[in-house]
């Protein structure tokens, strides 16, 4: 379980998130929801340790230094956070240096499965193409988490439809999935969980099955009613 | 499995709960014949991948099947559908139900007697079955 | 340890042709300077024409002589590539922050923490600057082989490389005579790039109030320096000012260090 609790954070004058309080349980998919801006990306570099929070506590079961956190969660950034000079083996080459938890046969699945090409430059990748990269690169690792921040913005359609097949895969299974998005579209019915940030809190953390089930309501529509009312 | 091509084409609405459509898919199945008693059904993994859902989800359709009585698990062996007469019947009889209520739903307001209604439907019967005795293999999923 | 030669090698991987095109540049712009000095020169005689006039016997003209009358070449030659490594002080850390695909992400996430990371930049820039120390001493030699083979044997006269090398007022700041002055300038400069890195990443904790902080902290460390040197007006012992000057010098590399440290492994927002 990730544990985030009362996370508050400032840009300059601006509270970007202001007493976050929630968790992503593993073996299930939690989605981060919000407008741009919301600090969706912020708490996800939070619980990395990529920005410090003002105020509040992150925790990780069974994780006691970065180090591990490293090798027990994956981050997937909306970009593939490599030198755009290197190419795609070269990349995957300084993964599997520098982690216990890379899994090279896999990451030669994930790269047919997306054709990729190993020779290409990082630098040379179109939006898409460079998401699914990155997806290669966090998902290769055999990590007990999965963050994926805005893995389907500016994608092309198919590359959309690729990248959600990878929620149903055995990829995901048995790990704990945290996805931030600000359209729900792709992966709605995909969703285990969905927790809606509003003005730096968090506004409704719902069991999407039970709303469904108990409200007759999507998680777009609890997304309307917290959005536009 | 030799049916997967028929799985991949399902859209799943985003107002009704999924495991209750995955269960839902399942009667259907059934119903048409697509499933037949005792045939054995694919994993939860292998379900989840095939309808490009979640996991989690297949677990909990699985047990509701289970609960319901459609689908038998027994040790490791992989699920199959029910041999149980009584259950298939009850599922052919509750789509029929349903179905029926639908549309005496959407025609409800018009006001139509019920002679006229039963005539429609007889035309409506006859038709469509002879449409199919022209287009062999034509009656779609 | 391994980490941190693996990304000291990544780092030097990543600057290896702006590396290799400095050399070629500065190569290029020397053995030009020297080529056309030594030819001015052989002029001046009418030498390459053979209108010499017979009675005027040419002054002799050594490898010092020519380095000696073509620093303003050679202050072309090594201006611009040590531009380019003050630069890189800055760029080696922002490259990895903007672009397309940040990899500072990547960077701060690694297994063996962020500490290699630091020392790999550091590293990499004195691995750059000895670099092009080193081939600034294999280029006296091939200017000294160019030198050989241009020069009119009626000018050349022989002389030691190290007048030629001090024939220059380049070298004598790059490659200092005194030892004790070389590890002055190159302490110096060692100082400056751990002050440069820690303003760096107070920048890059606290963006704008961390510009601030950085300019103080900087203002403070200079302040620091200047009374240091300051201290011999204070009739104390040369020993005594030196020992003033190094444990300044000390607290201040001390520091530089311990806060990078402390803010790239706690503060840092990539």
């Amino acid at each position: 379980m990730i544990r985030i609790e009362n996370a508050h954070k400032r840009y300059r004058w601006r509270k970007v998130l202001d007493g976050v309080t929630f968790s992503a349980e593993k073996g299930q998919i939690t989605c981060l929801v919000g407008m741009n801006g919301a600090g969706k990306s912020t708490l996800l570099k939070a619980i990395m340790g990529l920005t410090p929070l003002s105020k509040g506590s992150i925790r990780v079961d069974g994780v006691g230094s970065k180090r591990e956190l490293y090798e027990k969660v994956s981050f997937i950034p909306d970009h593939a956070a490599m030198p755009g000079g290197l190419r795609l083996e070269e990349g995957l080459q300084f993964m599997a240096d520098y982690y216990k938890s890379w899994n090279e046969s896999r990451a030669q699945e994930l790269m047919t499965f997306f054709r990729l090409n190993p020779r290409d430059r990082v630098g040379n990748l179109s939006k898409g193409t460079a998401a699914k990269f990155g997806l290669v690169l966090g998902l290769a690792l055999d990590t007990e988490f999965v963050l994926m921040d805005e893995p389907f913005s500016g994608i092309d359609v198919f590359s959309r439809e690729m990248i959600g097949d990878v929620f149903s895969s055995r990829l995901i299974e048995d790990r704990g999935v945290l996805v931030t998005t600000h359209e729900i579209d792709e992966i709605e019915h995909l969703l285990d969980r969905a927790v809606l940030l509003k003005d730096g809190k968090v506004v409704r953390d719902i069991d999407c099955e039970q709303v469904r089930d108990e409200q007759g309501k999507s998680v777009l529509d609890v997304m309307r009613e917290v959005y536009r009312g | 499995m030799d049916n997967h091509g028929g799985w991949m084409e399902t859209a799943f609405n985003t107002r009704d709960p999924v495991y209750l459509q995955v269960v839902r898919l399942f009667k259907e199945r059934i119903v048409t014949g697509l499933l037949a008693a005792g045939e054995a059904i694919p994993s939860r993994r292998e379900i989840a991948s095939l309808l490009k859902m979640n996991p989690n989800t297949a677990q909990r359709a699985y047990k509701e099947m289970e609960e319901q009585g459609l689908i038998v698990t027994e040790g490791n062996s992989p699920s199959r559908i029910t041999r149980d007469e009584d259950v298939l019947r009850n599922i052919r009889s509750e789509l029929l139900g349903e179905a029926v209520r639908t549309f005496m739903g959407s025609i409800r307001n018009m006001q139509v007697p019920l002679q006229e209604i039963v005539a429609l439907v007889q035309e409506e019967y006859e038709s469509d079955a002879q449409r199919r005795a022209r287009k062999p293999g034509g009656e779609g999923a | 340890m391994r980490h941190y030669f693996k990304l000291l090698a990544l780092e030097v991987r990543r600057f290896r042709w702006i590396m290799v095109g400095m050399m070629l540049y500065t190569l290029v712009v020397e053995c030009a300077a020297v080529a056309i000095d030594i030819h001015n020169f052989a002029n001046r005689y009418g030498i390459k024409e053979g209108t010499r006039e017979p009675g005027v016997v040419p002054q002799s003209y050594s490898f010092a002589d020519v380095i000696g009358n073509t620093q303003g070449g050679f202050a072309l030659g090594i201006f611009i590539p040590v531009a380019v490594l003050v630069a890189y002080v800055l760029v080696i850390w922002y490259r990895d922050w903007f672009g397309r695909h940040p990899f500072a992400f990547r960077q701060l996430m690694l297994p063996g923490g962020r500490i290699p990371l630091y020392f790999a930049k550091l590293t990499a820039i004195f691995l750059f600057v000895f670099s092009m120390l080193a081939l600034q001493l294999v280029a006296m030699a091939i200017l000294k082989l160019e030198y050989a083979m241009v020069t009119p044997e009626l000018l050349k006269e022989p002389s030691r490389f190290t007048d030629a090398m001090y024939a220059s007022e380049i070298f004598k700041l790059l490659l200092p005579l005194h030892f004790s002055q070389f590890l002055t300038n190159y302490g110096m400069g060692f100082l400056g790039v751990l002050l440069v890195f820690a303003g760096i990443l107070l920048e890059r904790s606290y963006r704008i109030r961390g510009i601030v902080l950085a300019a103080l902290y900087l203002a403070l460390n200079i302040t620091l320096l200047v009374l240091a040197s300051m201290s011999n007006e204070l009739s104390l012992y040369p020993s005594e000012t030196i020992a003033v000057c190094l444990t300044i010098f000390g607290l201040e590399v001390a520091g530089a260090i311990w806060l990078s440290l402390k803010l790239i492994t706690r503060k840092i927002s990539a």
